[in-house]
């Protein structure tokens, strides 16, 4: 089975403050892999400078195809308030998906009915399952999640819990980052982020 | 066509935050307004520096809407979004750029005359006081868009924009003004125009990729 990504010695740092000890990781096609560690330990950094979102960082992050499709999905990510539920969608999905696609993502994470609401007016469980829709509908490589269970009821975290194990199913790397040690979701590997001193 | 989705999700960002779109363009109705009431109301006194506080106020109105070019998008987590998406984004820099003089520049630029008759300006100048200030909002925003991409990620981003951005504004405001005051003056308006077309497509050329390169290293900073 071909390495598909690696972190070698990767530690982040903001304003030259080494904010966990270096990590080394390997994952290959299929694995799916959970980021834990308490609160400012850099869990959304390194996951962000996995996408190729921040660069404050020393070791290495290789991938064994330079052309994977990375996709990292932050907890604000890009849902502007203004838009509707399917324009905030149609942008996530960078445009390249039918309405059909769409309604069926939406009624997926049982937002159907919602389509043309405003993201103000959802819960934050719901937007978070707007944001989460995502995944129903775009193909990656490597998919990096931010705290993906945050605000989402038992259903909606099963629903995403089996998503997810579907999309690692398929040969796509998932690297997620969670507080806690959910019991729905069986990762092939654990990264416990020590802070460093 | 892709860009063109991208163009209409910033139109409709801009038409359903009504308050984002009226304030810059009522200050500049009340700042022309003022200056009656401020300096004198006699039109000998007015007339002469009409069209050059047209141009001046028009520029401070873009500064200060230029600063919001990037700002929510940018706290909502759309830049990151953005950074990831397939279509360069220096084509998404320029339709934003286009999106934000339709909203800004063009309406600047059909107030002007109006305005100017506030202020006693000669009739001979509107059609070039709106002409210029047409190109010259279109070149202002390539620049103020760099500016804005540079510094959405700082604490304190807004006066550092106003000091990177203000002072690639003034050949816009030399070429401009003087355009309309060759106008009036009866003489060749000719030069100073070209000189304003042609910064303005320099602009045009150059600040795209400028644009892409300070979203990216705003959201790697962020």
């Amino acid at each position: 089975m071909a390495i598909k990504l690696q972190l070698n010695n990767l530690s982040c740092f903001y304003d030259d403050i080494q904010l966990f000890k270096p990590v080394d990781l390997t994952l290959r096609k299929g694995e799916i892999c959970r980021v834990m560690g308490p609160n400012g330990a850099g869990k959304t950094t390194l996951l962000r400078s996995v996408g190729g979102l921040f660069r404050g960082y020393n070791g290495k992050v290789m991938l064994s195809d330079e052309a994977s499709r990375i996709h990292y999905l932050g907890h604000r990510a890009g849902i502007r308030d203004e838009l509707t539920c399917i324009e905030n969608l149609q942008f996530l999905t960078q445009y390249s998906l039918t309405r059909t696609s769409i309604d069926s993502a939406l009624e997926r994470v049982g937002l159907i009915g919602y389509e043309q609401a405003f993201p103000d007016e959802l819960s934050a469980g719901q937007r978070r399952r707007l944001l989460l829709a995502t995944l129903f509908c775009m193909q990656f490589d490597i998919l990096l999640l931010d705290e993906p269970f945050t605000a989402l009821d038992v259903d909606g975290v099963a629903l995403i819990a089996a998503q997810l194990k579907n999309i690692a199913e398929q040969g796509c790397i998932v690297l997620y980052s969670t507080h806690h040690a959910d019991a729905v979701l069986t990762p092939n590997k654990t990264v416990m982020l020590e802070v460093s001193q | 066509m892709t860009i063109w989705h991208y163009f209409l999700r910033d139109l409709k960002l801009y038409f359903r935050n009504a308050s984002e779109l009226t304030t810059p363009l009522i200050f500049f109705l009340i700042a022309i307004a003022m200056f009656p009431l401020g300096v004198s109301p006699e039109s000998a006194l007015l007339r002469p520096i009409s069209f050059g506080l047209v141009w001046v106020v028009a520029l401070f109105c873009m500064q200060f809407s230029l600063d919001t070019l990037y700002r929510d998008d940018f706290s909502s987590g759309a830049l990151e979004q953005l950074v990831q998406h397939e279509v360069p984004l220096a084509v998404i820099a320029i339709s934003r750029t286009l999106v934000y003089w339709v909203c800004f520049g063009v309406p600047i630029a059909i107030m002007a005359p109006v305005l100017g008759l506030m202020l006693a300006m000669e009739s001979s100048g509107f059609g070039v006081l709106s002409l210029t200030l047409l190109v010259g909002t279109m070149g202002m925003a390539s620049i103020g868009a760099i500016g804005s991409a540079l510094t959405v990620s700082l604490k304190k981003g807004s006066v550092v924009m106003t000091l990177i951005v203000l002072p690639m504004f003034v050949p816009f405001l030399i070429f401009g003004s003087g355009a309309v005051n060759a106008a009036i003056t009866g003489a060749n308006v000719s030069p100073p125009l070209t000189a304003l077309v042609g910064i303005t497509v320099l602009a045009l050329s150059i600040c795209p990729p400028a644009i892409a390169a300070s979203i990216k290293m705003s959201v790697e900073n962020g």
